[in-house]
């Protein structure tokens, strides 16, 4: 019996062993979520990231920072670590996903330099980092400043090297799915092979487009791919005195640049390309509903709050929007209805929302 | 012989050592800094310490700016947010008084852009369009312009800002800034250099103490006249004691002091025992005989008067009139003349109001101030005229009309801005002025005649702009003097999206002249916006 009761404990050991094993190399991206699943994170005032389970869109947890003010956020391409850009753009927080906390904080300046972040994007192959990076020179009578340039970070040794100076203004960087192209929006498009690490297109965009309007405005300061692939924002022009007002697309897929003009100007601040690739939609006093095909607006909802950006669920049915204020508006992406608002604990430090289905 | 090579090599290594020392010492600026030091003005200690002198004890950066002591203040105090300088507020002080008086401005320098020191809000004109999208959509033209500095510190401008302020490419993203900041720099080069025969020959030095006379204007309030006392108080500073007569009878007496930079901007404060604290922006003409300027809160610059000083001499001085306009026909009309040193001995014979104007008698004669009541003829011209006693000096100017044709309201665009819970309430005064169409009969030409101001009535209207326009509701109120007062600032949960109170609305002033059957109107705009939240002593 003592026998019998000692093996059978032994399998039994042997069994959960195993079941904890296993269950251990299920990449748990987020406590108690699936695969398939949305969550969203965004950065608020003034020293945290919160995270919001967007099946039930209600804020399940918060990741405190090491500094001040979140106002840049990407995701790694395996989804388990969020970049985010604190105290005033010079340091780069790690948070891992999974156990939601930071897990180092890179600092970019030094002695006399003071370097900041204007826009980075991540490297497919999850090993490199492309930072567009800012420095002011504090010398003893002079504030001086260095070109800016794009670095590239070694996400293994953290160690920095310039992969080109550009010209002042850029804003976004933004990488193609495959990672051999990286793109710098500024007053011009620059277009880097990622391989060979030089400059191989530059576009100026204050230019004529290609209906004959003139550009007076792109406003690439926000905009996500995360769903679509189709990064995003919108563009005014004028044709004569005519004003216009457009999208300008760019498919981290097939690489394509596109402005898609929609006639009558509506101020705002930022866009969003539905999965479908079908719809885009777009706020500021209103959220806006865009039909890419049929290039017009579908559908106007007023809404009592101004909002920055915005973003949209995996399968294209919620928008998700904030900025100027503390919540997170969900509209019904259909009929653009308010569904509910989501509370936050402070501003949304900068309107940055980053959506993430898990794989 | 055998040890003089060893000797020769000795002293040669000796000479090594002194000439590695030497120039180790040059490349760390130690043989120069006892002697330039020596040649640093002890007032500007602090600023040497990381301004370093040159050969002849120019401070590095600070010794290539000329600027206005609002401009000199503004750097102390950016050095201080930027840079944490620790300097006392005294010592602030005197460096702002030296760099004013060695780097300032001189007079002919200054006048272009006074309006700002003295807190006008007014539309400029930019003379240059670079400068106009590369700094005047942040800054005043005035903040530019009331710099002088080297080609190479224009240049380092442009840094600067890069440096500082890393995201004003994208708040200027329509403009390539860069670009657009050389040539708005090679503008300003050439236009505003650092060396000017202007300031090398200001004497920087000027006779200020003494008694004055004053002249005044308050937009809502009316013509004052009056005098001050300047007395010495140490080098450059002043005691003073004014006392103004308003022309509706009001008297105000105010004490205060001063400090005069670079021999003739004055800048003051005055306090009647329970007024208001009142600045002081005037500058002395280059003669040394007038000081022009404008008296200002403390807590609201919007609120303030026009101001003329002028040296009191023993000569007969005439000020101005207790009127304006004079209409026509009158009879048995009372005039008071301001001035100074009145005779006795004047009689009305001696008192020329210009054609068609007759003096009947003097009812009140003392030294600075004279009564008289004069009649007004039928076939007195519409214009305007001076008014003369003798040869006495006159800046007494009044203008005869048959009928007020017309008012307008200035400023034809007002500016207000929210306050009183976080910020302070930005008035906008407004005033009704009356015009006759002069000998063409069509109003709003140049023979038209102005009349002075109006006492009207005030009101605000809605300037629709969409559908539901509803800023007249919010935006604040406006008195019966014509003063505006803004609502208070932060978002108003009454408001459709918890705005702000801001918005725009029309002033409407509404007067019946003297013997009219009808009012006459006139309308300015005004915009009501949110709260200035950084404030600097030039904007």
């Amino acid at each position: 019996m003592h026998m019998r009761s000692f093996a059978t404990t032994l399998v039994s050991l042997r069994i959960a062993g195993g079941l904890v094993l296993a269950l251990l190399c299920i990449p748990l991206l987020v406590p108690g979520s699936s695969p398939g699943e949305d969550w969203l994170f965004v950065g608020v005032q003034f020293d945290k990231v919160m995270v919001i389970d967007c099946q039930r869109d209600e804020v399940v947890d918060e990741i405190r920072l090491r500094h001040r003010i979140p106002v840049d956020m990407i995701v790694s391409p395996d989804k388990k670590y969020l970049y985010v850009v604190t105290h005033q753009k010079q340091s780069l927080e790690v948070i891992d996903i999974g156990k939601r906390r930071v897990m180092e904080s890179i600092e970019l300046s030094d002695g006399q330099r003071e370097r900041r972040i204007f826009g980075l994007a991540a490297h497919p192959d999850g090993k490199r980092l492309y930072l567009h990076v800012k420095t002011t020179v504090r010398l003893l009578d002079e504030l001086t400043i260095e070109p800016p340039r794009i670095v590239v970070l070694d996400l293994t040794t953290k160690e920095r090297r310039t992969l080109t100076e550009v010209p002042e203004g850029i804003s976004r960087l933004v990488i193609s799915r495959d990672g051999q192209r990286l793109y710098t929006l500024g007053r011009d498009i620059l277009t880097i092979d990622t391989v060979s690490e030089k400059v191989i297109d530059r576009r100026p965009l204050y230019t004529r487009l290609p209906d004959g309007s003139k550009l007076v405005d792109v406003f690439h300061i926000y905009g996500f791919e995360d769903q679509s692939g189709i990064y995003s924002v919108p563009y005014y022009a004028q044709a004569g005195d005519q004003p216009r007002f457009g999208l300008l697309l760019l498919d981290t897929v097939s690489k394509r640049l596109q402005f898609v003009n929609m006639g009558e100007p509506v101020p705002m601040f930022s866009t969003v390309v539905a999965p479908d690739h079908r719809y885009a939609y777009g706020v500021l006093h209103e959220v806006v509903k865009m039909d890419l095909v049929r290039r017009r607006i579908v559908r106007r909802t007023p809404h009592d709050r101004i909002h920055y950006t915005l973003n949209i669920s995996s399968d294209g049915r919620k928008l998700y929007v904030a900025g100027a204020g503390p919540e997170v508006d969900v509209f019904d992406a259909q009929s653009l209805r308010l569904l509910t608002s989501i509370p936050l604990p402070g501003d949304v430090a900068d309107a940055y929302l980053r959506l993430i289905t898990l794989p | 012989m055998t040890h003089r090579p060893l000797m020769t090599k000795s002293l040669l290594d000796g000479l090594k050592l002194v000439v590695v020392l030497l120039i180790c010492a040059g490349v760390l600026g130690l043989t120069h800094d006892h002697g330039d030091q020596a040649k640093v003005p002890a007032v500007l200690t602090k600023c040497a310490v990381c301004h370093r002198p040159d050969e002849r004890g120019r401070l590095s950066r600070i010794a290539f700016q000329r600027k206005t002591p609002e401009g000199w203040q503004q750097t102390v105090r950016r050095m201080i947010r930027l840079h944490g300088l620790s300097i006392s507020v005294d010592e602030a002080k005197a460096v702002v008084k030296y760099l004013s008086d060695h780097q300032g401005l001189a007079p002919a320098e200054v006048r272009p852009i006074t309006y700002d020191l003295e807190r006008r809000d007014i539309i400029e004109r930019i003379p240059d369009e670079a400068v106009r999208l590369a700094c005047v959509r942040c800054h005043s033209f005035a903040r530019i312009a009331a710099q002088r500095r080297t080609v190479a510190e224009w240049r380092k401008l442009k840094t600067f800002h890069l440096a500082v302020f890393p995201t004003l490419v994208y708040q200027m993203r329509q403009i390539d800034w860069p670009a657009m900041a050389d040539r708005a720099i090679a503008y300003l080069a050439e236009h505003y250099p650092f060396d000017t025969a202007a300031w090398r020959r200001w004497p920087k030095k000027a006779e200020i103490a003494g008694r004055w006379m004053i002249v005044g204007h308050q937009p809502g309030r009316g013509d004052f006249f009056g005098d001050m006392d300047i007395r010495p108080l140490g080098e450059d500073q002043f005691q003073t004691h004014q006392r103004v007569v308003f022309v509706d009878g009001q008297r105000m007496e105010r004490t205060g002091r001063a400090i005069v930079y670079a021999g003739f901007a004055w800048r003051g404060s005055s306090q009647a025992p329970e007024g208001q604290k009142i600045k002081e922006v005037l500058h002395l003409s280059e003669d040394g005989q007038t000081f022009v300027g404008r008296w200002f809160q403390a807590a609201h610059d919007q609120i303030g008067a026009d101001v003329t000083l002028y040296r009191k001499t023993h000569q007969m001085l005439i000020l101005g009139l207790s009127v304006r306009s004079l209409r026509a026909p009158t009879s048995g009309k009372r005039v008071t003349i301001y001035g100074t040193n009145f005779s006795p001995a004047l009689a009305p014979e001696d008192i020329d109001f210009g054609p068609g104007i007759v003096v009947r008698r003097i009812e009140h004669l003392r030294p600075d101030e004279l009564t008289v009541v004069l009649d007004v003829r039928a076939d007195a011209p519409d214009r305007e005229r001076h008014v003369r006693i003798g040869k006495a000096s006159s800046h007494a100017r009044v203008a005869v009309y048959h009928r007020i044709d017309y008012i307008t309201v200035v400023p034809p665009l007002g500016l207000a801005r929210l306050g009183g819970i976080k910020m302070p309430k930005q008035h906008q005064q407004f005033e009704a002025l009356a015009f006759t169409n002069g000998p063409d009969g069509l109003p709003k030409t140049r023979d038209d005649v102005a009349l002075g101001p109006v006492s009207a009535k005030w009101s605000l209207a809605e300037d629709t702009t969409d559908p539901n326009d509803d800023d007249v509701k919010f935006v604040g109120t406006i008195d019966q003097s014509g003063l505006f007062t803004p609502a208070t600032d932060g978002p108003n949960p009454a408001r459709r999206k918890s705005n702000n109170n801001t918005g725009q609305v029309w002033v409407v002033a509404t007067y019946t002249p003297e013997g009219a059957r009808q009012p006459l109107t006139a309308r300015a705009k005004l915009i009501v916006t949110v709260p200035r939240f950084i404030e600097w002593e030039i904007r």
